[in-house]
């Protein structure tokens, strides 16, 4: 095997893939550090983006690398054409930007709420298999509900409940959807 | 004379409570499915399947028609209020339908939607009627070169979705493409991409994906901006907006029918799906709207366009299956298996055999079609007070939906991250002027395209997709849709600098 294909091999791997995203984080770091150097402030998110959709298709390009080859049209054929594909269109944007022809970044929000609910949707799927599906989404709703400020209690509780018995009536027994129980319920 | 006498027949079985109450209970299981992101028409269908076993089967058929048909305008429902596409085919009309809820007008792309399905669902009918058994012969004949420039061709409209960004919609579509070759290779059985992960043995799930890139996207993007700081209520609420008069659906009539006829056509070929039938309307809508610089941003006509062609590309599928007993779709597969529990054997046989029974089930199909218009108006009123409802309230109901419509699909928490996952990248992306709409259209067409390009250089080597007239029309007609938009930003370019 080629080290190219070792190379792939390695990557496509679950440790692999640990490392990829490592690696991933270091360099969008580095990324955002040299293009707050280089780059005006109204071009700096999608060159961020733009640099992220290089490294992906780079190790993506890597792996295809370990695909075994057989027949006329192999399995890393396609893949390899879109790759390029992407990185030519990285190329010829990356350039539009330094020429300053393509649109400026929009005005930024704030990110503290989006990656709140973000933490707080993780937290909400990692947990349920835990605590289960209905005690795990009645604690994600009142939650998720009361960080946007809202404190209409009744209301809360109404929808929350709610939407728990929806799910329990159509997912769980109308559709037998097999939802976590959770050690609760199992105990 | 026959067919008209076979028809009137079939129409005449109908006449009875227990046709009318199937077709009801139908056409309202099917738009529930429909919209609830997570169940799928062919869910719908095969949950309806074992409470039809000990129906006649005329009444089975016609029940499970009407789901299959009811789940396509069903997904339009949350597409347009929460830009939730409740099935694929209804991605096309979330571009336009929650513009329009975002601009108040909820009413117009929920009653356009409506509409312009059971528009669709009728011309879609009457050409499986006219029809079936020449188109039948059409579609058998399909080479796998044709099925991928039709792919192409379905790619190409990310040319017009992008907008001002062509290049961006253009990386986003590779980026669908290359997602979609995650997985085993179908042909060498090479593991791509998978990671040792045996959830990724079948690529992304397209669903959790879906509800990702649309729904959790926008969710996020939300709670960048300050949301209204109210306690908001439900009670006293108006229904947003108003709604379209007859004469406005008039104004429609061109795309609607064009779409209709689109949609049909594309459904006929096995494989094709109701997905890339209301893509490639929307994107001949656009095309050949008189104001194109208004699609994505709440026109009627992308509306129309996407529901009328995913509504009768159901009459395009059931020409396969009943004329060749080749299921053109998932749904179609568990209608087949319907059939033989009934001891039907799909096929030309069966329009010889039992005119009455197929008949009968075109004759129910058009009254489904009815049937549907008058639930969908009275459900509106209904769907459209989601709209009504306070950020802080609808912006947990969405996560919850979306965790719940991702779990669903394969009772799979994996499902439930993929979907944090997409929705995460589909937010970034989004913010920094990439669109979401190619990348959906990169992985709903990716394996079709790639399967279908490597059986077509296996069986006729890479000159096969010029040598193949059908294939090689397709081809061109490809270059010249990718082409045009960029053509004409060029002209007009030019013009504003002159």
């Amino acid at each position: 095997m080629s080290s190219l294909a070792q190379l792939g091999n390695s990557m496509n791997t679950p440790q692999g893939l640990l490392f990829i995203i490592i690696v991933f984080i270091g360099y969008l770091f580095l990324s955002g550090f040299a293009i707050k150097k280089a780059m005006p402030k109204e071009y700096r998110g999608q060159t961020l983006v733009i640099f992220a959709l290089i490294y992906i298709s780079i190790v993506f390009l890597l792996i295809t690398y370990s695909f075994r080859k057989s027949g006329q049209v192999t399995a890393a054929m396609l893949p390899r054409l879109w790759i390029f594909g992407i990185l030519a269109c990285c190329v010829y944007l990356l350039i539009n930007i330094l020429r300053k022809k393509e649109s400026r970044d929009p005005e930024s929000g704030s990110f503290k709420l989006p990656l709140l609910y973000i933490t707080a949707s993780i937290i909400y799927v990692a947990v349920m298999p835990l605590l289960g599906f209905f005690i795990a989404s009645f604690i994600f709703l009142v939650a998720s509900i009361l960080m946007l400020h809202y404190r209409r209690w009744f209301i809360i509780m109404l929808i929350s409940i709610g939407w728990i018995a929806f799910n329990y009536i159509l997912f769980y027994r109308l559709f037998f959807v097999s939802f976590p129980q959770g050690f609760l319920l199992n105990l | 004379m026959d067919m008209v006498n076979h028809l009137i027949q079939g129409f005449s079985s109908l006449f009875g409570i227990i046709p009318i109450l199937a077709i009801t209970a139908g056409v309202v299981f099917g738009i529930w499915v429909g919209a609830m992101p997570g169940l799928s028409p062919s869910m719908g269908v095969a949950l309806m399947l074992p409470f039809t076993f000990r129906m006649p089967a005329s009444i089975s058929l016609i029940m499970l028609t009407a789901v299959y048909l009811a789940s396509n305008y069903g997904g339009s429902i949350t597409a347009v209020t929460i830009n939730t596409p409740g099935t694929p085919s209804a991605i096309a009309t979330a571009f336009d339908g929650y513009p329009l809820a975002r601009q108040g007008k909820a009413g117009w792309g929920l009653g356009v939607s409506l509409v312009a399905s059971v528009v669709g669902g009728f011309i879609g009918i009457i050409i499986l009627i006219l029809f079936s058994k020449p188109l039948a012969a059409v579609a058998v004949k399909m080479h796998p070169a044709e099925y991928f420039s039709l792919a192409l061709l379905g790619l190409t409209s990310v040319a017009s979705l992008g907008g001002k960004n062509g290049i961006k919609a253009f990386a986003m579509a590779l980026l669908g493409l290359l997602l979609s070759t995650i997985g085993l290779d179908p042909i060498s059985g090479v593991k791509r991409f998978t990671f040792g992960a045996i959830e990724l043995f079948d690529g992304f799930n397209f669903i959790p994906a879906l509800i990702g890139l649309f729904a959790l996207s926008e969710v996020f993007e939300r709670l960048e901006t300050k949301l209204p700081n109210t306690s908001g209520t439900l009670k006293g609420a108006k229904a947003e907006g108003e709604w379209p008069k007859i004469r406005d659906y008039w104004k429609l009539k061109r795309v609607t029918i064009q779409s209709s006829v689109l949609g049909t056509v594309i459904g006929i070929f096995p494989g094709a799906g109701s997905a890339i039938a209301s893509f490639l309307s929307y994107d001949l809508a656009k095309r050949t709207s008189k104001t194109p610089e208004t699609f994505g941003q709440g026109n009627p006509e992308g509306v129309a366009a996407s529901e009328a062609a995913n509504s009768a590309s159901v009459g395009g599928a059931m020409v396969p299956l009943l004329t060749l007993g080749i299921p053109g779709s998932a749904s179609t597969a568990v209608l087949i298996s319907a059939l033989m529990i009934h001891d039907l054997v799909p096929g030309p046989m069966l329009f010889s055999q039992q005119p009455d029974l197929v008949y009968g089930l075109f004759a129910s199909m058009l009254v489904a079609n009815i049937i549907m218009l008058f639930v969908g108006l009275l459900g509106s009123r209904l769907w459209v007070k989601v709209t009504l409802i306070p950020q802080q309230l609808l912006i947990p109901l969405i996560i919850s939906i979306a965790v719940v419509g991702s779990f669903a699909v394969k009772n799979s928490l994996f499902d439930v991250f993929v979907c944090l996952g997409f929705g995460v990248a589909g937010w970034l992306l989004k913010r920094y002027g990439f669109p979401m709409a190619p990348i959906v259209l990169g992985l709903v067409l990716g394996n079709l395209a790639e399967a279908s390009f490597r059986r077509a250089v296996i069986m006729g080597g890479f000159g096969v997709f010029f040598t193949r007239p059908a294939s090689l029309i397709l081809l061109i007609l490809c270059v010249v849709f990718f082409s045009l938009p960029f053509i004409q930003a060029h002209r007009d370019k030019k013009k504003a600098n002159s």
